[in-house]
């Protein structure tokens, strides 16, 4: 026996090296298709509203950070996701001539600019802050939520509340941010191209596919090794992890500002190719429509996240373009046929009964699952020599 | 030697309901210690007191001569405190050895669990702990799939993977097979020769299996101490279980049982003949017929509670 197991783990690293080598091959390859091969398929408006739909499943990642995974159902990251939108928005708002402050400035009497608006001049520095302060955000409210030992139902209405706060701050803003009717990004200009124009929209789509890729490989890291079994230790059983050393908190605030960070990203990258953006982003509904894109897909499983919000996003393209009326019922039957039917998502059926189910249809037996160990246990294998030997001799 | 686990007039109490009451409890290092009592004696408080889960309202519990007030769970278990819940608590979703492999981590804050991999001491550490707990050939299952009494083992691995110096355990036998109850003593045993170890049972042939010295809570408070045989016989243990006080004297009682169980032993005796041996018994230590009657009763009910009486 302690011969054997080293040569099974070793065939087993061996085995999930060369999984992973696929898995990059798929993704780079995936990648690429989508960069090069989409635009020359697609039209203009097609091309950005798969953009938008790409922006939305990196969003739908973090989701499932924070719940797939840790067990924490946020209902606010339409908070993350405009703070990211709006960062980026202000930059592009500030491509103006020197001494200008933008437009809408003007219908309120406001004359001098707002200085948090001031640092966004720099390019840089609104990269890092689309990023940074949403993860600041979150963390900062995950703290206060999670050192209190907030959990489960609780957690979930005040992110919702927060998201609330949010929204009425934003909506209420016009001196600072043009309140209700937000910021356009269409007119204005990025290193001197329109914003609009064909040539960023490409750009931007480009960006997304690779910023999509990298938050995939970060969530896959987190969510691979030691931390990731840690974070479902907290998912399933979080007193448990405490009496055992560890302080779930820390593991807490930092998935939660990840998931943040990440939704920040996904607001910048959405709202460039939308062409505005405005307070309705913190609707508590699309908020809510996050969690269901991931619900769709298959929480626990990153490939579901991304695949659950391209699935629902086209349908709801599809029908509101067939039939305008119909897509809220859709969306209500769509949550409703998961929650009942397919409680893992689309990813978590095919795993674990998508077989079973196809080979029931077609009228053969089900596979009876059985411990995998059982062929590998050195004492089944004794006992079956001992029991052949005789019918030889 | 001082004493690993220190606790003095501990009272905890809830909304002026004292779980605990001015309770003293002290064991040395690398003693196993059973506690019983009756349902609603304070035990699984007295584990969530020492554990940081409840504070203590007043008095104070010491483990290696250091005041536990106001420390996290997660701090006190990092300095030294194992804990088997009542139900077998393990991550259903992870495999055996990574539910292993969590307790076994050395450093436990987020950055070092983020970017340390898992050393090969600690895998090595993992390997024996799968070895001794049986669940080599289930290593890579999900630990959902596992038997009750797996279950149960796997977390007293995990216990020990956490190396801590004293080990709570709460029921480790609660809905184990006769064997199964047999083989986790066995493990308790081999254990509590490098461990500290608090045992909370309410299963008698198990505690009798394990111990060697028993604290017998009720109502918060300590009752008695002593061996098993001790505590058996403790007139005030009999009260607290069986909910009434003897009339006889100690020694008076003590002999009755041995005299009654003597004739009960071959349980051959018709039904008659015990009557006889009852109202017998019973003249010899009354004063007069009301007493001598009650004491037949008193008897009868012992007898008919199945306590075992060896001594």
């Amino acid at each position: 026996m302690t011969v054997e197991t080293p040569t099974v783990t070793t065939k087993r690293s061996s085995k999930s090296q060369k999984r992973l080598l696929v898995e990059g091959a798929i993704i780079v390859a995936l990648g690429l298709f989508l960069m090069f091969a989409m635009p020359a398929i697609l039209s203009g408006f097609r091309l950005k509203l798969l953009g938008r739909f790409l922006s939305l499943a990196i969003v739908a990642l973090g989701i499932d950070l924070i719940w797939g995974y840790t067990g924490l159902l946020s209902l606010g990251h339409g908070i993350f996701f405009a703070l990211g939108g709006y960062a980026f928005a202000m930059h592009l708002k500030l491509q103006l001539p020197e001494g200008e402050i933008p437009e809408f400035f003007g219908l309120y009497g406001v004359k001098e600019l707002p200085w948090f608006w001031e640092p966004f001049y720099s390019f840089p520095f609104t990269l890092i802050a689309l990023v940074i302060i949403p993860t600041i955000v979150a963390g900062l409210l995950g703290y206060l939520v999670f050192r209190n030992r907030i959990r489960g139902v609780y957690f979930s209405i005040l992110t919702q509340a927060a998201l609330l706060v949010f929204f009425n701050f934003f909506n209420g803003q016009q001196e600072l941010i043009n309140g209700t009717n937000g910021l356009k990004t269409d007119t204005e200009t990025i290193f001197g191209v329109l914003a609009s124009s064909d040539e960023a929209q490409l750009t931007f789509f480009r960006i997304t596919v690779l910023a999509l890729i990298l938050a995939y490989i970060l969530c896959r890291w987190l969510t691979n090794g030691r931390f990731g079994r840690l974070l479902i230790a907290i998912r399933d059983d979080e007193t448990r992890l405490r009496f055992t050393g560890y302080n779930p908190t820390g593991f807490k605030v930092l998935v939660f500002a990840i998931s943040g960070g990440i939704a920040g990203i996904a607001g910048a990258l959405y709202t460039v190719q939308s062409g505005i953006i405005t307070p309705n982003i913190m609707e508590v509904a699309f908020s809510i429509e996050m969690v269901i894109w991931v619900a769709v897909g298959g929480r626990g499983t990153l490939i579901g996240a991304i695949l659950g919000t391209l699935i629902v996003r086209y349908a709801q393209t599809l029908l509101s373009e067939e039939f305008p009326e119909v897509w809220l019922f859709f969306q209500g039957a769509l949550f409703l046929i998961v929650v009942t039917a397919l409680p893992d998502g689309i990813i978590g059926w095919m795993r674990d009964r998508a077989k079973n189910q196809i080979r029931a249809l077609i009228g053969k037996p089900q596979r009876v699952s059985t411990y995998p160990q059982l062929e590998q246990n050195p004492e089944v294998e004794r006992e079956r020599e001992e029991l052949d030997r005789p019918i030889d001799s | 030697m001082a004493p690993i686990l220190e606790i003095d007039n501990l009272t905890v109490s809830f909304d002026g309901f004292k779980a605990l009451n001015e309770l003293n409890f002290s064991m040395e290092e690398g003693e196993l210690r059973t506690i019983i009592g009756p349902n609603g004696a304070g035990k699984t408080t007295f584990l969530d007191v020492i554990t940081g889960k409840v504070q203590p309202t007043e008095g104070e519990v010491r483990f290696k001569g250091r005041n536990l007030k106001s420390l996290s769970e997660d701090k006190i278990a990092r300095f030294g405190v194992g804990r088997k819940f009542q139900t077998p608590r393990v991550y259903l979703n992870l495999t055996p050895r990574e539910n292993l492999e969590i307790a076994c981590n050395r450093n436990k804050n987020v950055f070092a669990s983020l970017f340390k991999p898992v050393s090969s001491g600690e895998k090595l550490t993992v390997k024996g702990l799968l070895e001794t707990i049986g669940l080599v050939a289930k290593s890579e299952i999900k630990a959902g799939l596992l038997s009750h009494g797996e279950k149960q083992w796997l977390e007293i691995g995990m216990l020990v993977a956490q190396s801590p110096d004293l080990l709570l355990v709460d029921e480790p036998v609660a809905g184990l097979t006769d064997e199964e109850t047999v083989l986790t003593g066995d493990l308790l045993l081999s254990l509590a020769q490098s461990h500290s170890i608090v045992v909370i049972e309410h299963d008698m042939e198990f505690v009798r299996q394990i111990a060697t010295t028993v604290t017998v809570l009720h109502q918060g408070s300590r009752l008695c101490e002593g061996s098993m045989d001790d505590v058996q016989n403790d007139p005030r243990v009999i009260e607290v279980y069986l909910g009434e006080k003897p009339t006889i004297s100690d020694r008076q009682m003590k002999m009755l049982r041995i005299v009654s169980s003597m004739a009960w032993a071959d349980g051959s005796i018709a039904p008659e003949e015990a009557e006889v041996i009852l109202s017998r018994l019973s003249g010899l230590f009354a004063e007069d017929a009301e007493q001598q009657q009650h004491l037949r009763e008193e008897l009868r009910n012992y007898l008919a509670q199945d306590v075992s009486i060896e001594n």
